[in-house]
């Protein structure tokens, strides 16, 4: 009998697109971090008193 | 505006250019497994899934890797800036070992016929993530800052010895998982479409890995600035 490749290309899709979800939803996460945190700074750097 | 703050916020914007270049460079990867490498004949379009769980793997060993090695020198050294490195590479190790411990069993489902099994490799690796999931609780838990450094320092350590052990795991005992075809004694056991496909996944999740660190690193000083010291992992 001939060796049939398996169809499983269902699986390589969700596991990229599981990946992608991660490191894009990381991404994403670490920039609104630090976003917010650019933001604070400059806005402490205004404040009277500040150096 | 202090200097403090001024390197603080050039960390910043450093993480976030090499962060982009880490994504585009995934997404090159992506395609060039998707579209240029052959499909496996045994295991079929599913072993393409090894392009993203390799270096997702590889990433995770080496930021723990990183996370020890900081952390001895911060005992060594007792700079704050080397606690909230290591603070921040775990952080990412974790993301890197969630990619890894979901692309795994999608793959090991094709070629198992199961989703999960407790051999010596997944579970030290499971153990390992959990390790560092600990890590993070244990720095959120304990206040005092010196204290929080040291005790983490020594998770971090273990955490460290844990990672060769993990890698020769598959020669210590008898595993489903398969051998390296890569990081071994001889030559790279496969066919050069696809280590080419696998050498680029190693460097682009590699540099993907450098901006999260250097993102995260940035961010963590920023946050200790505004916060007071120690306040910000």
């Amino acid at each position: 009998m001939p060796f049939e490749t398996p169809q499983n290309g269902g699986f390589l899709v969700a596991a990229y697109v599981v990946a992608a979800v991660i490191y894009v939803g990381y991404t994403l996460s670490l920039w609104t971090r630090a976003s917010r945190a650019l933001r604070k700074a400059g806005r402490g750097d205004r404040e009277p008193g500040s150096q | 505006m202090t200097p403090e703050l001024l390197a603080a916020r050039r960390i910043v914007r450093r993480g976030q250019v090499l962060t982009v270049l880490g994504l585009l460079a995934a997404a090159a990867v992506y395609v060039l497994a998707l579209v240029y490498t052959p499909v496996e004949v045994r295991q079929g379009p599913a072993q393409k899934i090894f392009y993203v769980h390799a270096p997702a793997a590889w990433g995770a060993l080496v930021a723990f890797a990183v996370v020890g090695l900081v952390s001895i020198l911060y005992l060594w050294l007792k700079d704050e800036r080397l606690d909230l490195f290591a603070a921040s590479s775990a952080e990412v190790g974790i993301a890197f070992s969630l990619v890894m411990l979901t692309t795994g069993p999608i793959w090991g489902k094709t070629v198992w016929g199961t989703w999960w099994t407790w051999d010596a490799r997944l579970t030290l690796t499971l153990f390992l993530f959990f390790l560092f999931v600990g890590y993070l609780a244990l720095r959120a838990a304990v206040q005092d800052h010196g204290e929080r450094a040291r005790f983490s320092a020594v998770v971090g350590i273990m955490g460290l010895v844990l990672v060769p052990f993990i890698h020769l795991s598959v020669y210590l005992f008898r595993t489903l998982h398969p051998q390296p075809v890569l990081l071994k004694p001889s030559a790279p056991s496969m066919p050069p479409e696809m280590l080419r496909a696998l050498l680029s996944g190693m460097a682009a999740f590699t540099l993907l890995y450098v901006g999260f660190v250097v993102l995260r690193y940035g961010l963590a000083r920023l946050d200790n600035l505004q916060q007071g010291a120690g306040d910000a992992l």
